[in-house]
């Protein structure tokens, strides 16, 4: 008796670990991480030129996670600040620097230097 | 087209009575400008515009008028040194010309006026003359100095600093608006 209860309880010891290792490599779960790795692969990378006294694109579609990177090629300094606060202000560019930010939401913004005719959007897909 | 020149010349001149660029006769005969006093002309117009910047940061009590006081002397500086690294690259040196000595008469007498006043009456007196002043140069630069140039980098620095120009003009134009509330 006692040594059937030691054999069954040798396999319930080898059983589990296995039962344990293919729960944790089922397929659906697999699929998951699959998705989630290829969701963070698709953030792309945009650009904003800043040439002539203008954003280019004025208007650019972003999702979330998106980064966006801001390059002055003009004459001059230029800043890039959201019009709602808190959301994003750039350091002063000076011509030839970047500044980058990830999009967490839409955002209006413009440049506080030139306030009256420098302005752009990121719109949320 | 010798007589639209003249004729472009002549109206760049009716803006002379706003008080600030006045274009010597020599300029009105259509002479074209070389380009060493094309680059004479640009960085006369610039300095100008810092000394300008300079009273209204010092004088102005208004955060607004200081901050577009600060920007002007920034950017114009920014040109000025675009535009001598342009002339030197070239061998060219900025010569003194009609245009660029008329330019430093005007400038003494609106100088004077500027540092006649205060309070909101210098603030609107340097707004206003901020926007008739970059109007003219914007007409000089697109009517005289673009056409006249003769180098192709000095004229592609001159058109580029036209939206330069355009977008402080809209500035001060905003800036007198609220002023004027």
């Amino acid at each position: 008796m006692r040594s059937l209860v030691a054999v069954l309880g040798i396999r319930f010891c080898l059983l589990f670990p296995i039962l344990f290792l293919f729960s944790c490599s089922s397929p659906d779960k697999k699929s998951a991480a699959n998705q989630t790795e290829t969701k963070e692969n698709t953030h792309k990378v945009d650009t904003v030129t800043i040439n002539m006294m203008k954003f280019n694109p004025e208007v650019l579609n972003v999702n979330k996670g998106d980064t966006v990177i801001w390059i002055n090629k003009g004459l001059v300094a230029h800043t890039v600040k959201s019009y709602q606060d808190n959301k994003f202000y750039s350091d002063t560019l000076v011509p030839g620097k970047t500044w980058t930010w990830v999009v967490i939401d839409s955002a209006s913004y413009y440049c506080t230097l030139h306030p009256a005719t420098m302005v752009g959007k990121l719109v949320l897909n | 087209m010798k007589i639209l020149k003249v004729l472009t010349k002549s109206a760049i001149c009716l803006v002379v009575s706003t008080g600030f660029l006045t274009l010597p006769a020599n300029a009105q005969k259509s002479q074209k400008l070389t380009d060493p006093e094309i680059a004479s002309v640009a960085v006369t117009a610039n300095k100008i515009d810092i000394d300008y910047a300079k009273i209204a940061a010092k004088k102005s009590k208004n955060q607004q008028v200081i901050d577009f006081a600060k920007t002007m002397e920034k950017d114009h500086g920014a040109v000025i040194d675009q535009a001598v690294a342009l002339v030197t690259k070239l061998g060219v040196t900025p010569k003194d010309n009609a245009t660029s000595k008329s330019l430093n008469a005007q400038a003494v007498k609106t100088r004077k006026m500027l540092n006649s006043k205060s309070g909101k009456a210098f603030d609107k007196a340097y707004v206003d003359n901020e926007v008739a002043y970059h109007a003219a140069v914007i007409n000089a630069v697109e009517s005289v100095l673009i056409p006249d140039a003769s180098n192709k980098e000095l004229h592609d620095l001159l058109v580029s600093a036209v939206p330069l120009f355009k977008a402080h003009l809209e500035h001060a134009k905003m800036l007198q608006k609220s002023l004027g509330k």
